[in-house]
């Protein structure tokens, strides 16, 4: 049984038991407190792995007093708190409205249930005996939880240089490999070896819990339950560059006839593209980036494309104003950065070239 | 091109085939603008569906019949296009108007996103592209299916 899929076991036990209170209290408005025993007639173990496959079967194990509690076998909270979940499931996944007895409070309590799903992974939600169920994925965890407030929690991994370490609030901050500052909270277990990376400056590996807004992008670390030094080769997943050095992708622009993509496409000014060639080489060597890929536009524009572990990068050049629109989209979350750039300015190359790298992570290497 | 009131396409498996023009193919790699209208498209960019054609159906009428330039096809998926606020509508075009017919012609639809919007969004299309490599030719390989982590009961 895999010992990772215990926590989720311990959250959809917590979840099941939320709504089963909610609807006890609904239909029991005079009473105070909870039944004796309320919360011990639900318990659930993983008791089998189906044939065939590697997926564990979470069960409940049947408990005779909640029926006789209700004067009719049917009617057993538990499963009707069960079917409540599968329904608010089913309805995060089509975007649909929510069962009305599921309140913003129970809500919120999707946020335990499912944080250390991966991306390729999901929880099938279904009556006894059922394939037939609701499936829950981080997407519907997510909208789920959104429904209720404006952030979300997931586990995070990520690996960065710790840049400032605080003994008082028992945290550190940490620059990613995609140039962002996240702060850490972490118990005083850990707080030696971050103070030991900021020292050395070395890269640590950092699991745990993660905050994040509606739009995916991680707020900080509610809680690190992991922080180690990272192994050779984290931080430095490259995304390798254009294996076509800057001179030949620029002999190919300068290859272009008038017309090459319709009848309004011109032909590139030489001169012009040299000028680029300049400025490119000067950018790659100053800031040490990858070799991008270079494509003419249909409106005459110059693009040179970037993919990095966690951007895409686009940056379009008028050649004839020797201006710049640099665009950086994050692949996992819709965050996105521009910035003009006027390249006559003072300035303007290192600006542009601080904001490449800043989104080039460490796999600056071609 | 597309009317008001054309279907949706709602499966999310549904392939969207995109033909690249040669120009934004550079070591194998599309550019992120193959992904995004141009300024000539209407906000709309041109697709052809798994549905009612092959990657190389998809090329051979845009290449031959059309008589238009690519370098291959390259896909997304109706899924991978919502999952960017994207929505992909049928668009079938008939013979005439169109010189040509294409009944598995389909749009991306970008009209209710800014211009940066479209660049950020047709940059991540153009990653899950590429990563899927082109797909006519060669034939890459297929997607794999998902099995749920944990069945609750």
């Amino acid at each position: 049984m895999p010992v990772e899929a215990l926590p989720e076991l311990a959250a959809y036990r917590d979840l099941v038991m939320a709504v089963a209170k909610g609807l006890f209290q609904a239909r029991n408005p005079e009473r105070q407190r909870l039944p004796k025993g309320f919360e011990s007639d639900l318990r659930l173990v993983m008791d089998r792995v189906e044939k065939g496959s590697a997926i564990p079967v979470v069960s409940r194990i049947a408990e005779p007093s909640m029926a006789q509690l209700f004067a009719t076998p049917s009617a057993d909270l538990f499963e009707e708190a069960r079917a409540l979940v599968e329904k608010t499931i089913s309805a995060g996944e089509k975007g649909d409205p929510v069962p009305s007895e599921i309140s913003k409070e129970i809500l919120a309590r999707f946020n335990a249930f499912g944080r250390t799903l991966r991306d390729d992974e999901s929880i099938l939600v279904a009556p006894p005996g059922s394939r037939d169920g609701a499936i829950y994925d981080q997407t519907v965890r997510r909208r789920l939880v959104l429904l209720a407030q404006s952030s979300y929690e997931k586990n995070v991994d990520l690996v960065g240089e710790v840049r400032a370490a605080d003994k008082d609030t028992e945290g550190f901050a940490v620059r990613t490999e995609d140039g962002r500052k996240v702060q850490v909270r972490t118990p005083p277990l850990f707080l030696p070896l971050a103070l030991n990376s900021l020292r050395e400056s070395a890269l640590v590996r950092v699991r745990g819990t993660g905050l994040f807004d509606a739009e995916d992008v991680l707020l900080r670390v509610v809680m690190a339950t992991d922080v180690s030094l990272a192994e050779e080769g984290q931080g430095a997943a490259a995304r390798p560059g254009c294996a076509t050095p800057i001179e030949a992708q620029i002999g190919a622009l300068k290859g272009l006839d008038a017309g090459w993509y319709d009848e309004s496409s011109k032909a590139y000014d030489p001169a012009q593209l040299d000028w680029l060639s300049k400025l490119l080489k000067n950018l790659l060597e100053g800031f040490q980036l990858p070799n991008p890929y270079l494509y003419p536009t249909p409106e005459g524009l110059a693009r040179a494309e970037w993919s990095s572990p966690t951007w895409e990068v686009v940056l379009n050049v008028d050649l004839d104003a020797k201006a710049a629109d640099v665009l950086a989209a994050r692949v996992d979350s819709e965050e996105v950065h521009e910035l003009p750039v006027s390249l006559g300015d003072v300035g303007a190359e290192t600006k542009l070239g601080r904001f490449l790298l800043d989104h080039m992570g460490q796999s600056s290497a071609a | 091109m597309n009317e008001p009131g054309n279907p949706k396409l709602i499966d999310d498996d549904e392939m969207l085939y995109r033909q690249v023009h040669p120009g934004f193919v550079r070591d194998g790699r599309p550019s992120s603008q193959a992904f995004r209208p141009t300024p000539k498209d209407d906000k709309k960019l041109s697709v052809s569906r798994s549905t009612l054609t092959t990657a190389e159906g998809a090329y051979t009428l845009f290449t031959g019949s059309r008589g238009l330039a690519s370098a291959g096809t390259w896909g997304v998926t109706v899924g991978e296009c919502n999952a960017q606020g994207l929505p992909a509508l049928s668009d079938p075009l008939n013979a005439p108007p169109e010189p040509v017919a294409d009944p598995a012609h389909a749009v991306v639809d970008f009209s209710s996103i800014s211009k940066n919007q479209a660049e950020a969004r047709g940059a991540r299309l153009a990653r899950t592209a590429s990563d899927r490599g082109r797909l006519h030719p060669p034939i890459a390989e297929g997607a794999e299916g998902r099995e749920p982590r944990v069945a609750a009961e």
